[in-house]
Parts: C-alpha cells; structure tokens; sequence
C-alpha cells in the first residue's frame, strides 16, 4: 500500500476523504474523472451522434466503476445493455433520420445560465446529502465471496424463496414480450402496402 | 498489495521473479510495495505485449494465407515474387499501407472518422486476452469470460456505425447501416450458441470450459453430446461469419455494390486498422470455437493410450494454434466459395431461422441435460 | 465546410425533399465496380429500394460512326473491335457482311467455316465473361476467376488465328486475312474437351446455389411484351420467351447448315437469362463440333482480293453476336473506299434501356444482379 500523505498543511481531518490510499483510489478518480469529462461533452458537444459517443464512454466507465467495487457481472450487463444496445439503437436511429453531411441536427443550448445554474444546484445538493456520510471512507466496500458473481446472482434472481426474484423477473420478461410484439405490430407493413410493394415488383 | 484481482499463471511467475531480482539492488530502495508495483508493471507490459504480438502478428500471416487460400480455390497461384513463394509480400503491403498519406474526405466528421478504427480494434484484442492458449497461457483467466465477450462485442457495432456516418458518402452510410443491422442481428444467435456452451459446460470462464473436455476427442463438446453440439458448431459457424462480416455474409463491404462499404473512404493507416481488426475477428472467433467446441488446448486423444502418449507430448499451444488455423482455412474456403446473399435475405435467414432453431437447441439441450447429465 | 447537397444536378434528378423526405439519390458510377464500365446510374431511391433508375451514357464516346466518315471501309474493320470488345470477332464480321454485300463477293467454304468457328469461339468466350461476372457481382470472386480461366484459352487460341487476343481485325471481304494454321482444328478440339467438364463443374457451381437460386429468381423479370417494346434482343429477348435469333431468323454465313437449337426460356428473370446463356455455350460447343467434322481440308479461304470500293448504294447486314443483334447500316454516296455514313445497331444500347423497367422496387444488391445478367459493355454503348 502507498504510505498515507500525512504532509503538514494537508491535513483534512474533518472530510472523510482519505487520498490517496492506494491504486484503487487512483484508479477511481482517474475513471471519475474520465466519466465526468465523457458527461459534460456529451451535453455540450453540438452534434448528436458525437454526443451519442461521449454517452457511450460515460457508460463504459461507470462500468469500469462497477468492476472497482468487484461487481463484476453489473459491470458486464452495463456494458452489454447500454453500450451493446440502448446507445446503438440510439446511434442508428440518428442515422435513419438523419441527411448526410448536414447540419440540420446540430442543438443549440437554449439557456445557458439556467442549466447551469440547476446542475451547479444540484451538485450541491447531492454534496449535502452523500458527504457525511461515514461509509464514504475509500477502499473497496468488502462484499461476501463471490456475492456479485454471475451464479449468486442467477441463483437469486431465479429464487423462489424470501431473497428469490423471480416473479419480478417474469413480469419484467412478460413486458419485454409486451414490448417486442408491440414494435413488430407498428413496424409490419399493412396489406394495402404490401401488395402495393408485389405489383410494383411484377 | 498490488495484486490485480485477474489470477494470471504468467503473472504468478514474475510475482515471484521480481523480488529475487530486487535483491540485488542496494537494500535503501527495496520495499515490498516496490516490488508489487514493478510486478505490476511488468506483467502488465507482458499482458499487453502477447496480446498485441498474436493479434498483430497474426494479420500478415493471415492475408498471406488468405491470398494463398484463395489463389488455389480460383486455380491460381497467388503472390509468388517477393521472398520464397511470396511471403514478404505482405510484409510490404503492410508497409506501403502504413507509409500513406492519412486524409479524411472534406466535410467528414473529423474526430468520429479517425475514431471509428480504433474502436473497432477494441473487441478482438479483448477477446484475444480471455483466450486460453495454454494451460498456463492466458492473460486474463476471468470468471465472467463469456459475459465479457459478449458485452464488447458491441464496440465493433459502433465503429462500422461511425465509420460510415463520418464518412459523408452514401455508400459508407448505407454499409454501415447494413452492417449494423446484420451484427445486431448475429450477435443474437451468437449469444445464443455461446449461452448453450456455458450451459452445457456449466461455467462461463474458458479455461474450465476448455478443462471440460479433458478427455478423449469424443469429450469435446461438439461430439459429448449427440447431434446437439454438432448442430451448436455449425450455427456458431455461421453466424460467426455473419458476425465478423465476412464473405458470404458481407452485405456491409459488398463491393460490388457499396464499392467497399463503411471502409469506403478510409485509407493508409485507418484502412489497415480496419482491416485488422477484421484479421483479428478471424483469428479470435477461430479461438473462440477451437474453445467452446474443439477442445481447446487439449490434443485430440483416442483413447488408445499409445498414440495417445505421443500426442500429449506435443505442448497445447500448438494443438490450439493447430486447431485455430483449421477453423480459419474453413472460414477462408467458405468465403472463396459462396455467393452473397441480399441484405433483406439475411435477415430473413437470421430471424426467421437461425433464432428459431437456436432457441430450440437451447431447450433441447436443457432437456438433455436434465435427462442424462 | 460543407458544401449543398445535390446543387450541382441537372434540375431533372434533383430530390424534391419537401415532397418525400424518404428518398434520396444516389449515384452509381462513372467509377463503380459493378457498372462494368464508365456507365452512371443516377438512382433515386427509398432506403435500399430502387424508386428510379436514369442512365447516363457517353462517358467513352468516341465518335465512332463519326470517325466512320473519315476513314476507309478496311478501317472501320478495325474500329468495330473497339465497340463491344468482348465479341471483337464476331463485330468484324458484321461489318464485313455489309462491306461484301456492296461488293457483291462470295466467301469459299473453307472461309465460311473459319467465319462460323471464330464467331462460336467468341460466344463461348464473351458468355463465361458473363458467367464470371455474373458470380462476381454477387459477391463470388472465384466464379470471376473460373469464367476468365477458360476464356484466356480461347485468347490463346484466336492468337494464334489472328495474331491478337482481343481486338482481331481478322475478316475481310471475300474472306479473312489469314487462313488458319494447322494445329487450329486440333487446339479446338482439346478446347472443347476441356471446356466439357469446365461447364459441369461450373455449372455444379452456381446452377443450384440456393443463394445464387435466391437472388435471381423472380428478380428484374422483363415480361415478353416490354422485351420486344424495349428492342432488347439476345440472350435477354430469348430469356423473356421470344424466339428470335439473327442465324435461324435470317441466317448468314452457313449457319443454315448447322443443327443447333435454340434455347428459350420463359419467366424473363435473372435466372432465365443466365441459364439462357449457359445453354447457348453448350449450343456453341454443338456447333463447333459439327465444324470439327465436316472442316475442309483444302481448297481456298478467301475469293480474290478486290479493292474494297463499295458501289452507291445502302447496304445493311445484321448478324447474332453473343450480347444481341448486332447491325451495321453502311450508306455509300460515292464510289469509293470511304463511307458516306455508318451506323451501328448495338445490344446493349436497348438492354440498359430497359433497365429502369426491370429495376423499380428491387434492392440495390439486385440492380447489381440485373446489370450483370444484362451484360452490357459499355464501350458498345457509347460508341
């Protein structure tokens, strides 16, 4: 472990922060960091689709967040939901609507101060709440063995018992069913059209 | 204590080297905790240097044998000049590529277009880590190995999505949208074919896949369970293929038609990342098979204890490399053989085929290993 | 910067995106690998679905007919290799069937046999191009190399007859300019041999792909109506149920002593009109093989060399080249050894006309297939 910077004249007794203890707490503020630049471009980069990018690597470091607190399946499905899915749905969406090569989804920021005064609000806000804290203390939050791993989290997720999950898992099943048929149903063509679409073919 | 929370054999070995080592320093400057960092980092730079020498190294030979592969499919010879039989020749083309001069169409997206390859090289170099090569030869022995395959093969997606947006050409656009709709699509049966291997194996870390099938060849997962794991391989097979974007399935080049596809303006260097990382794919999903379906590391014993002596005695490594080729030069005959299909036919093929018989081979296997496991 | 989109078309192809904000437009080629040429398409199109097709041709216009003018009968001899260079023999011998009919020769027979070998030569050899790109376009780069493989033979052969593998300018009035050598009959039996089991094996290759099967039924079907309206003819005409061919319609040369067949296919897709084709080569190797038997030995290979001086006059020769009728219309004004005036009726003029007949409603993918089954050389087009 690094030797505790106990400088003179650094001292923060009062804040529960420890810095730095070691290549755990380098790493998160170094993945912190990186998540915060990747956030803040991804509201103040002009173009949707870069916006879109910078989403995806805020994503991706949160993930790298969840894999510093050893949560390694969460990690995992952060990347494969958000990153695999949501935001490629998202890409080829602006690249459906899109035309090429123009300017036309370019945002503007309507009311700079407004913005920021809000996020500068809620920063404190957030700061109130979470800084006294006494758990904020740094080191990785020791878990049982294995208590993220992929068959702990099966075994429960799939449990019928008290800790079980598994009526909410099937509902949640049932909506995503829901929601498939639901899309097929408003992106199948009617039969107006498709036979519209065999007498231009023949 | 510096201990990555990745378990690694190499590393085990310079954990234990370096503080020997160390000795030898004047004793002012040893601490165990200056040891831990120097193993660290000399893991770390040991990591990321086998990574990069297999996956980098390998392109060449593999555009080398693919140009062989193909010139004796089409009756000809291929490169034959430059060294013997042309074996420098893509060491030149390399060179060439790389000595180009770097420029992006005018009104590109300028920082999007120089990204796209580099994220697209994200995905087969992880991948590449996870893969057992040997019995002590992994870089990252992660118990989530598969998950984790999974969860970045989206970054290829993303790429070939940047790549042709940025490009401002229509082309581009319109191959990357193909491509990005065809390995959203495979991606699907590919988790699926992955899902049954950790479900019939029980884990979903590689090296106990791969030590699943110790044994004889009739161990492996592709011949322990009847019919299933051979109709597993040949639907992991196929949309593998789909999944690399490699002829036959190569509605997103398709150069006929999109004149090159999302890579349609890329050139020099970016181009033969994009190309790489193509090489790349080939080589990790060839991996990917050799583990989950052939065996892994492990030598295809028959068990007659005499042959089988002999063939224990050749290290895994070349086994898994014996295995990884033949899987390559298979995907290489399926290329130079078939036609391509429509874009709207494959995914036909994908939704109306490939999902459904996937799914049924996963309650298929369930049943047979409720029944007989 | 960007520069505005579409600002520089003619005001005919620009997009109305008020209208339909779906659409948009797109250009294929001059430079694209599957236009078979500098040909552009301009396609209007509704996400991968062709809406509109117009071509654009004369990226190689060279004035051809106009060069004609100045220029001496023997001479556009040579020109016309340079139209459809696939069938650079059989074009020779348009032109020179019009030059005899002004100067009123006669071809011997050993001449007549040359003439109807090196047309069914050149036959085979432009339909395995076709076979070749065919597979090519739909993304089989080996069936490329396999068509191109047997047709190098037959180069082999007509340069060893003509001295020249792709542009002959071999014909002359009366005759040829050369007879040919000894080992010509041999060569082209072993040719035909080989070529036997090539098309087995190549027709094991693509016939009953059932990718291949996927991609062309049912796909650009030209019905028999728009066919004959279009004034497509050929292969294309013969694939949409017409029976028409230049040597049993109105026979030339000694093609009326041969039996052959003529294929005809009936559904007008894309499929029909590579089986047509494939069927043709086997009808040419038919052919040749009756040449083989019945070649004479000896006795001439051209009538008396005249100087070629055409009376006044309009003289008109149609012949079947492999991509269609194939006319040339030669006015002479004076007597003289230059032309008034020459045209040339190509195939694949009509062909790429109907194009935007066949493509509307397909996938681009299939506007390659069409392009590739319509065979058109570009270079013919333009002139």
């Amino acid at each position: 472990m690094f030797p505790n910077l106990n400088l003179p004249g650094l001292q923060l007794p009062d804040l529960p922060l420890a810095f730095p203890m070691g290549g755990m707490d380098i790493a998160f503020y170094v993945v912190a960091a990186v998540m915060l630049f990747t956030a803040i471009c991804t509201v103040a980069v002009k173009n949707i689709l870069q916006s879109a990018v910078f989403l995806i690597f805020s994503f991706v470091a949160t993930a790298i967040l969840y894999l510093l607190l050893h949560a390694e399946f969460i990690a995992l499905a952060q990347v494969m939901v958000y990153v695999g899915g949501v935001v490629i749905f998202v890409v080829f969406t602006i690249l459906l609507t899109s035309h090429l090569g123009e300017d036309a989804f370019a945002t503007k920021i309507p009311r700079v101060f407004a913005a920021f005064a809000l996020s500068i609000a809620f920063v404190l806000v957030m700061v109130k709440c979470i800084l006294p804290t006494p758990e904020l203390a740094s080191g990785a939050v020791s878990s049982p063995e294995n208590y993220s791993g992929l068959e702990p989290i099966a075994m429960r997720l799939l449990g019928y018992g008290p800790d079980g999950f598994i009526i909410p898992f099937e509902v949640v099943s049932i909506l995503l069913l829901m929601t498939l048929i639901c899309a097929i149903t408003v992106a199948r063509k009617s039969k107006d059209e498709v036979e519209k679409e065999k007498a231009v073919q023949q | 204590m510096f201990v990555p929370s990745i378990t690694n054999p190499v590393g085990d070995f310079v954990r234990e080297m370096v503080p020997r080592l160390a000795e030898y320093l004047p004793a002012s400057i040893q601490s165990d905790t200056l040891n831990s960092i120097v193993a660290f980092l000399v893991n770390a730079l040991i990591c990321v240097i086998a990574v990069c020498a297999v996956n980098i190294g390998s392109a060449p030979i593999l555009i080398y044998m693919e140009r062989k592969v193909c010139a004796h499919v089409q009756c000809r010879l291929g490169p034959m000049r430059l060294g013997w039989h042309g074996t420098i020749q893509t060491i030149a083309d390399v060179l060439k590529m790389l000595f180009k001069e770097v420029y992006a169409p005018s009104g590109a997206d300028k920082l999007m277009f120089y990204l796209a390859p580099l994220i697209v090289l994200i995905a087969p170099f992880i991948v590449c880590a996870l893969i057992p090569f040997g019995r002590d030869l992994v870089v990252a022995d992660v118990s989530m190995g598969i998950p984790l395959i999974i969860a970045v093969n989206g970054f290829g997606v993303l790429g070939i999505l940047l790549g042709g947006w940025s490009s401002n050409n229509k082309y581009s656009l319109l191959g990357a949208l193909r491509s990005g709709a065809q390995m959203i699509s495979y991606e699907i049966s590919f988790t699926m074919i992955l899902l049954f291997v950790v479900m019939i194996s029980g884990s979903t870390n590689l090296m106990s896949i791969t030590l699943g099938q110790e044994g004889t060849i009739s161990d492996w997962w592709i011949f322990k369970i009847p019919v299933l794991g051979i109709i597993a391989f040949i639907l992991f097979f196929i949309s593998s293929t789909a999944e690399m974007n490699r002829a036959p399935f190569d509605i997103a080049e398709a150069e006929q038609e999109l004149t090159g596809g999302y890579h349609t303006e890329y050139n020099g260097t970016p181009f033969a990342m994009f190309y790489l990382a193509e090489y790349i794919a080939l080589v990790t999903n060839s991996a990917l098979a050799t583990t989950c379906f052939l065996g892994g590391f492990l030598p295809p014993c028959i068990g007659v204890a005499f042959v089988d002596n002999y063939l224990n005695m050749v290290p895994g490594v070349v086994w898994f490399f014996a295995k990884v080729f033949f899987m390559i030069w298979c995907y290489m005959m399926v290329r130079w053989t078939f036609v391509r299909p429509r874009v709207d036919q494959l995914m036909d093929f994908e939704w109306k085929f490939l999902l459904p018989v996937n799914l049924v081979l996963l309650i298929a296997g369930a049943a047979y290993i409720v029944v007989c496991g | 910067m960007i520069q505005p989109r579409f600002s520089n078309l003619p005001p005919g192809f620009r997009i109305q995106r008020e209208t339909n904000t779906e659409e948009f437009f797109i250009n294929m080629g001059p430079q694209h690998p599957s236009t078979h040429g500098a040909l552009r398409l301009a396609l209007r199109m509704d996400g991968e679905t062709i809406v509109e097709l117009v071509p654009h041709f004369g990226y190689i216009h060279r004035g051809m007919e106009k060069q004609a003018e100045s220029m001496s009968y023997l001479q556009y001899i040579a020109l016309s290799d340079r139209q459809d260079y696939l069938t650079a023999i059989q074009n020779n011998l348009g032109v020179v069937i019009a030059l005899e009919k002004g100067m009123n020769v006669g071809v011997p027979e050993k001449g007549e046999y040359i003439r109807v070998m090196l047309q069914e030569l050149g036959r085979i050899a432009s339909h395995l191009v076709f076979y070749g790109c065919f597979g090519g376009d739909l993304g089989g780069q080996t069936c490329l190399l396999f068509g191109f493989k047997e047709r190098e033979m037959i180069h082999d052969i007509l340069e060893e007859v003509t001295g020249s593998r792709l542009t002959t300018n071999f014909f002359r009035p009366g005759g040829s300019r050369y007879d040919v050598p000894d080992t010509f009959i041999p060569r082209v039996k072993a040719f035909l041999d080989h070529l036997e089991d090539a098309m087995r094996d190549y027709e094991r290759f693509l016939s009953k792909n059932i990718i291949v099967l996927e991609r062309s039924i049912g796909i650009g079907v030209l019905s028999k109506e728009d066919a004959i309206a279009y004034g497509c003819s050929g292969p294309v005409l013969r694939a949409s149920g017409v029976e028409f061919d230049v040597r049993r319609a109105n026979p030339y040369s000694i093609y009326d002593q041969f039996d052959f067949d003529i294929p005809v296919f009936h559904n007008g897709d894309c499929y029909d009109r590579y089986k047509i084709r494939i069927a043709e080569i086997h009808e040419s190797m038919k052919i040749l093989r009756q040449c083989i038997d019945k070649f004479p030995k000896d006795g001439p290979w051209r009538s008396k060399e005249k100087p070629v001086r055409l009376p006044v006059g309009r003289y008109y020769s149609e012949i079947e080249t492999a991509k269609g009728l194939y006319a040339t219309y030669v006015v002479a004004a004076t007597t003289g050894e230059k032309p008034y005036r020459i045209h040339t009726r190509g195939p694949s003029f009509p062909h790429i006309a109907a194009l935007n007949k066949m493509v509307q409603g397909h996938k681009v993918s299939d506007l390659v297939t069409i392009m590739a089954t319509l065979d058109p050389v570009i270079p013919e087009i333009d002139r």
